[in-house]
């Protein structure tokens, strides 16, 4: 009998046009004049960062590019939970709830900065965030190789480059879309051009009273994952 | 007062057609999945010429909805076909047959001048020169009260959006990843808009996203 083959979950913020880019801040990635960083905080509040935080919890690795490493290695070793409370909230988000559902102490953090991280780069040199690895070398091997290891859920932040890529290599087992209620009309967007049509299986819609829906996908067998 | 009122069907990718639309695909190509979910529906059948039966639940609710109150429907000249450019000396009538789906006006915005085709089943076609905002106020009239209903294509409905015209958006998604095609939020600029949801529900194959626009 084989053993199980972990499963690579492509989790995404994204606004109503399909835009990825900074939804977190002005500053977090700017690229391209990109001029509404920070669009989705206004729209998080408790079932939001309920539904975050569970799904961190039964996170095993994170899988990221070299933008996204640069990002979330710039920030997360230093960030407290009342840090992303502060943010939300100045961003307009719904911050009151959002203590109470992050709970005690510091567990999103911690857990952020003490998950196994994978960082796929050809120019990175290394990689220092705590538990991080750099991967290079062939795309489909190498994350093969790490489906094919003992543990859980391996999920894909943010890193649109690497998300295409690995779309387009068949080895993304789900898609979890937070759609935001919103048109940027600029930014980089999560899908890019393909030259073939992928059908996915709608698995779940889940309204929250902000307006985000995160809409869950799963490949078809012809298009799957492999 | 009469609203402009927007659904349309949308790939996970953000296209409402394929690349390299044309007679034999008029959704472009890969795009003749995106109604799948509609095509079978009690309400869809009946307004294409009353073929009995058809599947009810949620996606024929929401179907039902978004063909409610609506007194006029505006349409592009893709949508409409017949390619661009003069209508020619024997100009087309549309990819609809002779009983078109609408059942009311029908305003088609076009640069080509054109007297109306009087339809069976209640469907008149009115071409429409001298712009969007015309169109609307065109169909506002012949709406008698009721709202309007953009029918697209994805043209269309970009002007309208970046136009700020429109009052309400419901976007049915599918699980299609097209890669290529027509997208429904291009050409708006870099100014946003700002939605607020009305309701989401899902249905076998597709989520309907509602929202109002703000103004």
């Amino acid at each position: 009998m084989a053993a199980p083959v972990r499963k690579l979950v492509v989790t995404e913020f994204v606004s109503l046009d399909g835009v990825y880019q900074a939804p977190g801040g002005p500053e977090e990635d700017t690229r391209g004049g990109f001029k509404h960083g920070g669009w989705s905080l206004q729209f998080w509040g408790e079932e939001a960062m309920q539904y975050k935080s569970n799904e961190l919890s039964a996170t095993d690795a994170i899988l990221i590019g070299r933008v996204t490493y640069e990002i979330f290695a710039g920030a997360w070793p230093t960030m407290v939970d009342d840090d992303v409370v502060k943010l939300i909230k100045d961003g307009g988000g719904d911050a009151d709830s959002l203590a109470a559902a992050a709970g005690d102490g510091n567990a999103f953090a911690d857990k952020m900065n003490s998950l196994p991280k994978y960082v796929v780069s050809r120019t990175l040199k290394k990689v220092e965030w705590s538990n991080s690895t750099l991967i290079k070398g062939d795309l489909a091997e190498e994350i093969g190789k790490l489906k094919r290891q003992p543990g859980g859920d391996i999920v894909v932040h943010g890193s649109g480059d690497l998300a295409q890529s690995l779309m387009a290599e068949g080895l993304v087992d789900e898609y979890r879309l937070m759609v935001f209620p919103t048109v940027l009309g600029s930014g980089f967007r999560l899908f890019g051009t393909a030259d073939e049509t992928k059908h996915l299986r709608l698995v779940d819609t889940k309204p929250f009273k902000t307006g985000v829906v995160v809409l869950t996908y799963e490949p078809t067998r012809e298009g799957g994952a492999k | 007062m009469s609203e402009l009122r927007l659904q349309i069907t949308m790939t996970l990718d953000g296209y409402v057609a394929g690349p390299n639309q044309s007679v034999e695909h008029p959704l472009g190509e890969g795009g003749e999945h995106l109604h799948d979910w509609a095509v079978k529906l009690k309400t869809f059948r009946e307004m294409h010429g009353g073929e009995a039966g058809g599947e009810t639940g949620t996606n024929d609710d929401v179907l039902r909805e978004a063909f409610d109150n609506i007194g006029a429907v505006i349409m592009g000249r893709n949508m409409f076909g017949g390619g661009p450019g003069p209508w020619g000396t024997e100009p087309w009538s549309g990819w609809w047959g002779d009983n078109p789906p609408f059942h009311t006006p029908v305003f088609v915005l076009t640069h080509h001048a054109r007297e109306p085709m009087v339809m069976e089943g209640g469907t008149t076609f009115h071409f429409v020169t001298d712009g969007i905002e015309s169109a609307f106020e065109q169909a506002k009239a012949a709406a008698g009260g009721k709202d309007v209903s953009l029918g697209g294509g994805a043209s269309a409905a970009q002007q309208y959006l970046g136009a700020g015209l429109i009052h309400e958006l419901e976007v049915h998604i599918v699980p299609i990843i097209l890669g290529g095609g027509a997208r429904l939020f291009d050409n708006l600029g870099d100014s946003g808009i700002n939605l607020e949801p009305i309701r989401t529900l899902e249905g076998p194959g597709v989520t309907h996203l509602k929202y109002r626009v703000k103004k």
